[in-house]
């Protein structure tokens, strides 16, 4: 474990150290607050109010105090394409990008079975700024509470949730991640979102990736992403 | 029904389905089995009947003496069209009347209950027709056999707690208007939530969907022959030892449609909407039994699209309790 386990991206949002990547990740995928910092610093004419319009349409924007079990996926940036989320990843600086699905399989690999008490542990709270950890717990509150709402039938004591719940690698929103092979670069989907915001039996732990027809150019609202970052 | 369970559990052997037949001479058909299929417009019928035709076709992935085909050419080409529709990631139209088709399938070769004709029907319903077929001369129902009656779970959400007893009052009504109620043994109602994917389901229920042994056969089969995925294919060919359904997978299959059937009256009957709809299949001794499904597997879409391929989830299981009648 490094000395610096969690690491703030350019904006204050926490990565935490995966030894078996070697890279920072993001706790969560990208927040609508955190890509507002770069709408707000972007130059060109692509990100426009009208894109971000588009994209609010495709899943709307809440403030971090109305947030709970039923549209916490509000809060994330999706509905983007892997291009737009490239020049995100770009924007934060060297060393950012988006997950290939091998890293993003490992990730989840490395935090299943982990207890969320994990990052209490590191103190993550107290090493955030205010927005940044406001929106931290009132997700981490309403992903407990899905728990608590799809408790097994016949369960009497709950199960307690999982790390990988509560960073929202599943229960969260689809993630863009790149694949490689010999025939170029190809994008998919890894997670499993909420089935409220999109009906879905995809099944992450089973390594499923999800292949879209069109991800170039094909907004989907489910889609968001998040990021990691290469300390070296 | 529990002693099957029993027998499962407790490793002694499942008795034989009925009017098992493994050769077909030209002067034997096989046995018919007629599922009749129940649906409110927009609860998914139409959908369902894509995906159960779809992996009707496909158990020849795991069934190495299966064969599924139809002897009417137009079944065939109804068939056809329903895949190549899938293929283009198409979601079904809303069914209008002079879409009404009935389908006839022979499938050879099954493990466990070999060589049956399978009768199905497309088209509006007639226990519960759109108000624009409400005046439509009405088809006859055969309530002899088991009724699949479709529900889709996330209109359920908005019904109050009586309106599903209500729809129940109107097939039992339905049923006993029926020229052939008197002759028709009790009523087996295989209830069937459709669209479950778009549901906050208990967890268990949802892995059951998830890891569905059959759907992970045909994406197997899939990646298999998709070049681009190159080292991230998890493909398998047909017949691989992982996707075998022989005789014990077949009964372990049957042993969790059972203990999943428990699960979701469990889970209905907490709710006074599932504790009314028990009450009224028991006065009017109606076997029930639940299912869960999801016909494309994901609602991704855009326009009238899926993004993704379809992925039918557990369309097969009301099948299978159809053709178990010690179960139902």
């Amino acid at each position: 474990m490094r000395d610096e386990t969690i690491h703030p991206d350019p904006v204050g949002f926490p990565m935490i150290w995966v030894q078996e990547l070697g890279l920072y990740v993001h706790c969560l995928p990208v927040t609508k607050v955190q890509f507002e910092y770069f709408l707000s610093d972007a130059r060109d004419g692509h990100f426009d109010p009208a894109w971000y319009e588009s994209i609010r349409q495709l899943n709307p924007r809440i403030s971090p105090r109305r947030i709970w079990s039923r549209n916490y996926w509000n809060a994330f940036l999706t509905g983007i394409l892997p291009g737009e989320a490239e020049r995100y990843a770009a924007w934060n600086g060297d060393g950012y990008h988006l997950l290939d699905s091998s890293e993003w399989q490992s990730f989840f690999r490395a935090v299943r079975g982990k207890s969320p008490s994990l990052l209490d542990d590191l103190g993550i709270s107290e090493r955030l700024g205010p927005r940044p950890r406001e929106l931290f717990q009132t997700i981490g509150r309403a992903v407990d509470d899905v728990w608590e709402e799809t408790r097994e039938v016949g369960r009497d004591s709950p199960e307690k949730i999982g790390l990988a719940e509560r960073l929202l690698l599943r229960l969260g929103v689809m993630e863009w991640v790149s694949l490689r092979n010999g025939q170029g670069l190809r994008w998919g989907g890894l997670g499993e979102p909420h089935p409220n915001f999109c009906g879905n039996l995809f099944a992450p732990e089973c390594g499923e990736v999800v292949l879209p027809g069109d991800p170039e150019r094909q907004r989907l609202a489910p889609f968001g992403f998040r990021l990691a970052f290469d300390p070296r | 029904m529990f002693e099957f369970l029993r027998r499962i559990l407790s490793g002694r052997p499942v008795p034989e389905p009925e009017n098992k037949i493994n050769t077909l001479s030209s002067s034997m058909l096989p046995t018919a089995n007629v599922l009749e299929i129940l649906a409110e417009p927009g609860h998914g019928k139409t959908s369902f009947l894509w995906g159960l035709t779809f992996m009707l076709r496909k158990l020849g992935l795991v069934w190495p003496d299966y064969l599924c085909w139809s002897p009417q050419s137009d079944t065939n080409q109804v068939i056809k069209a329903y895949h190549d529709a899938m293929n283009r990631r198409e979601v079904p139209a809303p069914t209008l009347q002079e879409n009404i088709c009935r389908l006839e399938l022979r499938l050879k070769g099954m493990e466990r209950w070999g060589d049956r004709r399978l009768i199905l029907e497309d088209g509006w319903d007639s226990v519960f027709p759109s108000e624009r077929n409400a005046n439509v001369k009405k088809r006859e129902i055969d309530w002899g056999s088991p009724a699949c009656w479709l529900l889709s779970l996330p209109d359920l959400e908005g019904f109050d707690a009586q309106d599903l007893d209500n729809r129940l009052d109107t097939l039992l009504r339905a049923r006993q208007a029926s020229a052939r109620f008197l002759l028709a043994r009790p009523l087996r109602l295989i209830i069937t939530l459709t669209k479950a994917d778009r549901m906050n389901l208990p967890r268990n229920l949802r892995q059951y969907l998830k890891l569905d042994p059959l759907a992970a056969m045909v994406t197997a089969e899939k990646e298999l022959f998709d070049p681009e995925l190159g080292p991230d294919s998890r493909g398998l060919a047909p017949g691989h030892p992982s996707i075998q359904f022989d005789e014990r997978a077949v009964r372990e299959y049957l042993g969790k449609l059972l203990q999943v059937h428990e699960e979701i009256s469990d889970w209905l009957g907490s709710t006074l909407t599932g504790r009314l709809l028990a009450r009224r299949a028991a006065q009017q001794h109606v076997t029930l039994r639940f299912c869960l499904v999801s016909a494309t597997g994901a609602d991704l879409r855009s326009d009238s699209h899926l993004q993704i391929p379809w992925s039918p989830r557990r369309v097969l299981d009301p099948f299978f309790w159809s053709l178990e009648p010690e179960m139902l």
